[in-house]
Order: structure tokens, then sequence, then C-alpha cells
């Protein structure tokens, strides 16, 4: 039983439309709903990467430390009538460290196993970026512009992308679609003795589609399809690659198209009296990366204000077409490149976050660890790279609703 | 309006709360004022003081969609939704005991009939002397119904209005909970007879223990058949859920209206949730109950 | 290889086929529950996909928005 739009029963219709045009009735029904109040978070992160384990860095790889970063981010929503909402956020990152800078092989002749060579010096970086988003809560339709600005010593990023929710009259589905576009300038710090680029640009333009559905009382399920386009200078300016005993600079295709499907479900167990979160998400590109995502979390909030959540992230990918640790022999398309992020490998990450409502105040504490191995792989990787990434993070925060 | 009235939100700053519901229950009043029968003042009387007169009344907007309302009632119905019915009263007192006579009903009954109406929008015409409408029977679920939508246009996630048992929710509670709504128990108003969750939209409950009177051993209630002009017997109450409340209290007034076993059929065919409760005190319906106690 | 993908459409498509029955306004409490979100955590969600935006392979998925960043 129950309100059916669909099979309306006539006199049902009839005097649903006589109550709709009674001025003052709420005839809106809302796709999404403005926020009750003004709502200040804050947030600092320490974010601290492993060393690179002696084993596998050259002799004379240098500072074995890696990135420790320190986040802050700050995000103010207002709301500012019933339809309109803002939310303006702010981030700062300061980071200090050294960063894999190229791989070679155990001996000259190009045999052995991969070792690396970190970036000489410790790297002194901050970014700071700026974001502001509108949301317009219609009669039908939620439409959300935004735009942002990132700005660091060597790269600047302009921003911008609208998304747009429709929500069917039973509110059971909606369909949610956006654009977005982002202009990024490159201007790598110079070292004297290294060839670097001077003033690149890459250009991204993704789109996406997806659809939300209410299940039943307890479940919703949310999938999205997504094609992300990136043009220009998409090499790391900063990493290098051992070519039969020469070191040339990273070099990687002109562009990337990527592909995702990403599925969310949110199921309510009143067992636990938690809600458990799956998400999962394929990634294809032209660079022949593939990837599987699948997060699987709890989150629990009870009576007394407090919030309990842990998840587990599962992460594994293939090589991008081009890559090699190393490589014995030059390439006859000229396209090189031994980072890490695109070699084979799998990950997990761990996390646990806690917080408790006090009033108009909500505190939060959370940690995550991120852990790589070519073991943890779905496929099976012949040659790990030696640069792969391990770090903790932990996160305190605290939001004030006005 | 002469009963327990109730308005509940959630904000984070308590003056909020105030300003908002300040503005909500100024509207109630606006809607209680402006369609009173009982002050000279109200369009309800403006309308009635007309009847019988030539061309009749220039009614304003909102008024205008009221009497649509009621027309579709009426159609709805087959004419057992009335607004003329309220002159009823003048022959059915609930508080003397006494039955009228047949006669008495009769000499009001040809005064009965939204038929006779002539209403085009926007005027208004009641075509004899003495006629008389009434928009008690559904002004106060209007009213909840805009009180609640104020509070949502304001920002309020969180909340309910209850207007002597019209309700309209405005919201869960912060937890995402919904409220815990107990319906009057039509032998024992102090005894809810059951309880309900209700996270959006309106329930409203229709009963035959509003007004009564026990007559050697037999119940006359309000509920008046506009056609004969006698009570009807039907199920002691009927509670409808519907998104917006105005149709629930319509529809549980066609319920009751209808008997039991028609009136049952009405909601069904409906499709609106409902709780109702029979003659002999059994309970049922589609709508779901749950625990009272805490 | 195919495997995770596999079992979790699977899932969804179970939960698909039911999804005929539809959910009364009056039953949708659970589902507004603030744990029952897609992101319960605003920065921490946007700080996790940033972090996973410039030290993985691949990126994007829930939606389209935000600027590449020089974080090597």
């Amino acid at each position: 039983m129950g309100l059916k739009r669909s099979g309306l029963s006539p006199a049902l219709a009839a005097l649903t439309t006589a109550a709709m045009t009674l001025p003052g009735i709420s005839t809106i029904v809302k796709a999404g709903a403005v926020a009750n109040e003004p709502k200040l978070s804050l947030q600092y992160t320490r974010y601290d990467e492993d060393s690179i384990p002696s084993g596998d860095a050259a002799p004379e790889a240098g500072d074995r430390d890696r990135y420790e970063i320190d986040v802050a981010q700050i995000e103010f929503l207002y709301p500012i009538n019933g339809q309109w909402q803002l939310t303006g956020g702010f981030v700062y990152d300061d980071m200090s460290g050294s960063s894999p800078w190229f791989v070679r092989p155990t001996n000259a002749d190009g045999t052995g196993d991969p070792l690396v060579v970190m970036s000489g010096a410790t790297i002194d970086d901050t970014r700071y970026d700026f974001s502001l988003k509108a949301d317009y809560f219609g009669e039908k339709f939620t439409i959300s512009p935004s735009i942002g600005y990132s700005t660091e010593k060597d790269y600047k990023a302009v921003s911008g992308g609208v998304e747009v929710e429709y929500e069917s009259p039973n509110k059971a589905t909606s369909v949610r679609g956006g654009v977005a576009v982002s202009f990024d300038e490159i201007d790598p710090t110079q070292l004297a003795g290294v060839t670097r680029v001077n003033n690149e640009d890459k250009d991204n333009f993704s789109i996406f589609g997806g659809l939300t559905q209410v299940i039943n009382k307890y479940t919703v399920i949310q999938t999205t399809l997504g094609v992300s386009h990136f043009d220009g200078f998409l090499s790391d300016p900063y990493k290098q690659v051992w070519v039969a005993g020469s070191i040339l600079p990273d070099s990687r295709p002109g562009d990337r198209t990527q592909y995702t499907w990403a599925t969310r479900l949110r199921r309510y167990s009143e067992l636990l009296g938690s809600a458990l979160h799956v998400d999962y998400r394929f990634y294809y590109d032209d660079w022949d990366v593939r990837s599987h995502t699948l997060d699987l979390g709890l989150h629990k909030v009870t009576e007394s204000g407090w919030a309990l959540d842990t998840s587990i992230r599962y992460y594994s990918q293939t090589q991008a077409d081009f890559y090699e640790p190393f490589y014995r022999q030059a390439r006859a398309d000229g396209e090189y490149s031994s980072d890490y992020r695109l070699s084979p490998y799998g990950s997990f990450v761990f996390r646990l976050g806690l917080s408790e409502s006090i009033g108009e105040w909500t505190v939060k504490v959370a940690a995550e660890r991120y852990i790589s191995d070519k073991s943890y792989s779905v496929q099976s990787v012949d040659v790990e790279n030696p640069a792969l990434l391990d770090y903790t993070a932990v996160t305190f925060g605290a939001d004030y609703s006005f | 309006m002469g009963s327990p009235c109730e308005l509940r939100l959630y904000a984070n700053r308590e003056q909020n709360a105030q300003q908002v519901a300040n503005e909500a229950i100024a509207e109630i009043n606006r809607l209680e004022k402006k369609y009173s029968r009982y002050r000279d003042d109200s369009v309800t009387t403006a309308i009635n003081v007309s009847a019988g007169k030539k061309p009749g009344l220039e009614v304003d907007n909102e008024t205008a969609r009221l009497l649509d309302y009621a027309q579709v009632g009426y159609e709805q119905s087959d004419g057992l939704f009335d607004i003329t019915s309220g002159i009823l009263r003048k022959v059915w007192d609930f508080r003397s005991s006494r039955i009228p006579t047949q006669f008495e009903i009769e000499a009001v009954l040809p005064l009965i009939g939204w038929c006779h109406v002539e209403w085009v929008a926007p005027y208004l015409h009641l075509p004899f002397v003495g006629m008389e409408i009434d928009f008690g029977g559904y002004v106060k679920e209007y009213a909840a119904d805009v009180a609640a939508n104020i509070c949502s246009q304001a920002g309020i996630a969180g909340g309910m209005v209850n207007l002597g048992g019209d309700i309209c929710i405005i919201g869960p509670h912060p937890d995402g909970n919904g409220w815990k709504v107990g319906i009057r128990h039509p032998r024992n108003p102090n005894l809810p007879m059951s309880y309900v969750l209700l996270s959006s939209g309106g329930l409203a409950s229709s009963g035959d223990y509003e007004r009564f009177m026990l007559v050697d051993g037999v119940r006359y209630a309000h509920i008046l058949n506009p056609k004969t002009g006698w009570p009807v017997k039907s199920l002691a109450s009927a509670s409808v859920y519907a998104e917006q409340c105005v149709v629930a209290g319509t529809s549980s007034t066609i319920a009751m209206l209808k008997g039991e076993d028609k009136g049952v059929q009405w909601l069904e065919d409906l499709g609106l949730p409902y709780i109702c409760m029979n003659q002999e005190q059994e309970i049922y319906g589609t709508l779901k109950r749950v625990e009272g106690l805490e | 290889m195919k495997k995770i993908g596999m079992v979790v459409l699977l899932i969804a498509g179970n939960y698909l086929l039911g999804a005929c029955s539809s959910v009364n306004p009056w039953e949708r409490g659970i589902l507004a529950k603030p744990e029952m979100a897609w992101t319960p955590d605003s920065l921490r969600w946007q700080l996790q996909e940033h972090i996973y935006f410039s030290k993985e392979g691949s990126s994007g998925g829930y939606g389209a928005g935000g600027g590449g960043c020089g974080c090597n």
C-alpha cells in the first residue's frame, strides 16, 4: 500500500491537484534541501609518507625521507534563503621532503633490481586552494555551479563546473549530470644541470551522468558514468627515466582520456544500528591503466552524539602501456615514465574516525593508513616499482553550526 | 482555533526558531480570522450575509482556490463533502440530547447542496437566503500545511505542526528519526489508540467523538449526511496520511461520511495509508503502527 | 581481474530488481540519517580524494570538478 504516483487514484489525483493550487501550500517538491544554519568546518591533517626502505634506494639516492604535508582546510556553508546556498572552501598545504627522481637498475648494464634515486634537495612548497560553490534548490532541479583556483610556486589551476540533479516526483529516483573544466599552468622550478620544461599548459574537460535510486527504506544506490579528457603537458617535470644508461626527462603522451563507472550503496542495518557503505569504481584510460577501487565502510551515530566510522579501501591498477621501471633500450615513440603512479600495484587504506557533537560544536579525530605493494595487485606483477607509497594521515577537525 | 495547537521546530538558535514560529503562528491566526464563521469581519460571514442577493460576491484568490477545492471534494465524494451542510448545526444541537424531528431537518435540507451554488471564479453566488457555507471542514488542515511550509521555506529541516490533531510534518528529528504521533482513541480521549511514525506529509483524523450525544444509548455524532440531514452510522474514527494535510483531512471526512464499509473501500481506492477504529473498537488499516512507549 | 567488478554488478542488479516497491514518504527517516550520506564528512572526503588523485594512477568517478596540482 502507499502513495504511488504511477497508479494514483483519480479521486486522489483530483484532490491533490486542487490542494496544490492553494496558496501557501508547498507545491515545491524540492530536489534537495538548503541547510538549516550556516556551518563552519575546520580541519587540520598531518600527512606523513614513509621513507623509502634502504634496500630499494640507490647508494647515491640522497634523502630517503619523503613528503610530510600539513594540510589546513576551512569550509563555510551559508544558506542564503530557502533556495540558495553557498559553500566557500580554502585549503592550505605546506609540504616538505624529497620525491622520487628516477629509477635505475642495480647494474649499469641494465640488470638487477630497480633502485630509486631521490630528488637531491628537500623540496618545500605551499599550495593555496580557493573554491566557491553555489547550490540552487529549485522545484525539480538542484543546480550547483562551482569555481576553483589553486596556486603554488610552480603550478596554477583554474577550474569551474556545474552539476544538475533532477528528482522524480515520487522522490525515489534522481538523475544527475555535470561538466567541469580545468586549465592548469606548470612552470617548474629550474635546477642547474637538469633540463626542465618552462611554462607548459594542461587542460581538462570532464563530463558525468548518473542515477540515484531509493531501493527501500533502508537502501539507496547511486551509479555514475564519467569521461575526462586531459590535453597538454601531462608529464612530470621533476621526474626522469633511465634509458640504456642515459637519464632522460619523463615524457608522456600529450593527451589522455579516462573513463569511470562508479557505484555507491548505502544500506542501514537495524541490527548494527549502523549504515553500511559500499563504493566501487572501475577506471580505464587510453594509456591502458585499468583500476578497481572497492571501499567498504561502517558508520554509526549514537543518540548521545558520538559518531564512529571505520572503513577499508582496496585499490588495484595495471600499468600504463609505456611505463617501465627503467628502459634497457630506447622506445620508438619516445614515451617514458618510471613514475610509481603509472606502475602496476595494489593498495589498502584503513580508516578510523570518531566525532562527538556537543551543542553547536562537533569535534572530530580520524586517522588513515595507506600501504601499497605489488603483491596486493589483482593480477601478478613481475617487477615492483621501488618508490611505491605508504603513508599515515592523522586528522583533527571541528564543525560549528551558527 | 479552539483546540490545542502545537508547533515544534528544530533550529540551532532559539531566536531563529522563535522568529519562524511567530511567522507560522501569525499565518494560522490570519486564516482563523479570515474563515471563522463567528467573526463579523470574516470572509465566511461576508459570503453568508450575501446569500440570496444578486449578483453575489467577488472573492479573493485564496478563497477562490479554497472554493475550487471544495468543489473537487464535492465531486469526488458524490456530494458527501459539502461545505453548505454546516447549517444542519442549527437543527442538530449535540449539547441538547434532543433529536430533531424529521420536519425540522427537512426544513433546512433545501438550503443545502453545493450543486445549487453559482461559483464562477471569482464570483460566488449563494442563491437562497439563509444558505451558508463553512470552511471549517478543511481550513484547519490547510492552515497546518501553510504553517509547515512557512517553516520549511525558512530553512527549518525538522519539526511538526499539530493543529488540534491535524498534523503536518516539516521534517524528521535531526537524528533522522520520524515523529512519533499518537492517534486519539475515540472512546478514551486521554489514551492514544496507537502511534505512527512520520517524517513528512500530513495526518488528519475525523471521528464521532468530536461532537455527539447519546440518546437512549444511541450515539448521534456530527458526521451528518448532507443529503438526508441525519448522522451516519460509521467508523468511530478514521485517520489518513497524505502528502498534504488538507487532502488527508478531506479523505478522512469523506470516509466517515460514507460509513464503515464504503468508507474503508474509499480509502483503499485512494491508496492513502489509513488507520481506523470501528464501533466494535477494532483497530485496522494500512498505516503502519509503532510501539507507544519510549 | 574482472571478479570484483562482477560481484558488485550482481549485488547492484539484485537490488535494482526490487526497486519496484516504492518507499513511502513517512518511511524516509532512515535514508535521511547523517550516516547514510554519500559523504558523511565533506572535508575528510575532499582531502582523501585529493590524496588519491595526486598519488594514484587513476582518479575521478563520483562527479566532476576541481583543478590539478603540482603534487609530485
